[in-house]
């Protein structure tokens, strides 16, 4: 699903990016994770084609996102949802309508919005709490509306940039937890974070970047058991 | 369908950011229907002067004023037997201070001052030159008034005012895109976080543009509608009183009525505006959102 060859990303004579190689296959759950300036969030931004990259190649499905001209960046962004880390949730407009807002933009029939949303707003739990506006949700659950607005387009691909930054250490769980299952639908989910603990508790793929460098890329454990050590 | 939909839901997207601008858009439209009442004042002004003058240009008909001691009645005859004359009317200097004093509620002091006149009408415009020329040979002509001359003042009259007001207007424009495109700027920077959604799920540029460009759009058409009504009353109520009182002091006789003109000049207006106002938004939204 996500190909990256020899990818490089300078700002000025500063490397963000150095020659990165990555091969993410469709369903499956990656964490990107490094300290703060490691190059994660640069990362990100080259697969969602807010940045190009200097040099290399970047390969998302069968689009070449290097080469894409920005006219061709909505259908791009049409196959994948993103999450931030400061939800992006408009203030003025209930959980159901942020999730729908985006389908509104894209054309969608009512009928079909509704479908869709509450089948999104089901799946993060938050179904009953639809017409709530963001101040009246928890951080948890505004985070959980992102993700709700990520999935409703159906992408094959979910890119979650430092999503539980914000968040407690259990709330975080409950992120990757409901993260984890939408890759188990089969969407591949790129998610990364600096928050180490649950990382190694969630023995999932994980590519350590340092300096713009992977500095290892490990595959999944089966120490998932350490979630309950976490809960406590 | 979809499209249609898109293009839908574009114009509630610009309902609402107009709603939510309140105040600030009575005060952009006062200020872009000022600047368009001058620009249709200069129209229309232009547009009457213009149909005055070109009305005065095929005039068939000059006016001699003859010396107190000339025969209207003898000097009429000998001009009516010129073949390129089609008509002679005499108005005696008691008929034409009569007419003076009532139109003008004048009261009788100091005398009549008017000359006794004659109206002369000739068959062919191309003619007038050479009659005007027989005339003057005639004893008794104290002066000869024929539209051409008028005209030609006029017209002087009608380029100063037209440029003038076009650099005005030009002067008006520059500040109406400066303040449209701020309005729009704001408005941008007041949905950035909408803005920036869309971008990030997808949504088409247009369709992220269009609400800002709709927005420009309707101030540009409120705008021009608020300068249209000012015009219009001054035309129908000032003009035609001011045209009316100029018929009786002027020596030929023409048609002012530019009412035909009044449609076209409120078309070129609106348009005006909304293309204006249209296309400043369009650059605003290019220049400030991002793809």
């Amino acid at each position: 699903m996500i190909k990256l060859k020899n990818v490089t990303k300078q700002y000025g004579k500063i490397k963000a990016l150095d020659d990165i190689n990555l091969d993410i296959k469709s369903g499956e759950m990656a964490l990107l994770v490094g300290s703060s300036g490691a190059g994660k969030s640069t990362l990100m931004k080259l697969l969602y084609r807010e940045e190009r990259p200097s040099s290399g190649n970047i390969i998302i499905g069968n689009i070449d996102v290097s080469s894409l001209s920005d006219a061709k960046i909505p259908y791009l962004r049409r196959r994948m949802g993103i999450v931030f880390q400061d939800f992006k949730l408009l203030p003025n407009k209930s959980a159901f309508e942020n999730v729908a807002y985006a389908l509104r933009g894209l054309g969608a029939e009512e009928y079909e919005i509704q479908k869709r949303v509450s089948g999104a707003l089901k799946l993060v739990g938050l179904l009953e709490r639809a017409f709530n506006l963001p101040s009246e949700l928890s951080g948890g659950e505004q985070q959980r509306v992102g993700i709700a607005r990520a999935i409703v387009q159906g992408p094959p691909l979910v890119i979650a940039d430092e999503p539980t930054g914000n968040l407690d250490p259990a709330t975080s769980l409950e992120i990757f937890n409901l993260l984890s299952r939408i890759a188990e639908r089969g969407t591949t989910v790129l998610v990364s974070t600096h928050n180490q603990h649950i990382v190694e508790s969630f023995g999932k793929r994980t590519i350590t970047l340092d300096k713009g460098q992977v500095v290892s890329d490990i595959g999944p454990t089966t120490n998932n058991h350490n979630f309950a050590q976490l809960r406590r | 369908m979809k499209e249609l939909r898109i293009v839908w839901r574009t114009l509630q997207e610009a309902i609402n950011s107009i709603r939510t601008g309140g105040v600030s858009n009575l005060v952009v439209v006062s200020i872009l229907a000022v600047a368009l009442a001058l620009f249709g004042g200069v129209l229309q002004l232009n547009s009457s002067i213009k149909q005055i003058s070109q009305n005065l240009d095929t005039q068939l008909e000059f006016s001699i004023y003859l010396l107190d001691s000339a025969g209207p009645q003898e000097i009429a005859t000998e001009i009516s037997k010129n073949p390129n004359v089609d008509k002679v009317e005499i108005i005696t200097k008691d008929v034409a201070w009569e007419r003076f004093r009532t139109k003008f509620q004048f009261s009788d002091v100091a005398g009549n001052p008017l000359p006794n006149t004659v109206h002369v009408n000739i068959r062919h415009p191309e003619d007038l030159q050479k009659v005007i020329a027989e005339v003057k040979k005639l004893p008794g002509i104290e002066q000869i008034s024929y539209a051409p001359e008028l005209f030609n003042g006029l017209e002087r009259v009608r380029h100063i005012l037209f440029s003038f007001g076009v650099l005005i207007t030009l002067i008006l424009a520059v500040g109406t895109i400066t303040i449209v495109s701020n309005t729009i700027q704001l408005v941008i920077k007041s949905r950035s976080l909408e803005i920036e959604i869309l971008r990030l799920v997808g949504v088409d540029d247009w369709f992220i543009r269009g609400p800002f460009i709709f927005h420009g759009i309707f101030y540009g058409l409120a705008a021009s509608l608020l300068a249209i009504a000012p015009l219009f009353v001054l035309q129908k109520v000032v003009w035609n009183s001011f045209q009316s009182s100029f018929k009786t002091i002027m020596p030929v006789t023409f048609n002012f009525d530019s009412g035909a003109d009044l449609g076209v000049i409120y078309i070129i207006l609106s348009l005006t505006g909304v293309l204006v106002c249209g296309l400043s938004s369009y650059f605003t939204t290019e220049r400030f959102i991002k793809t």
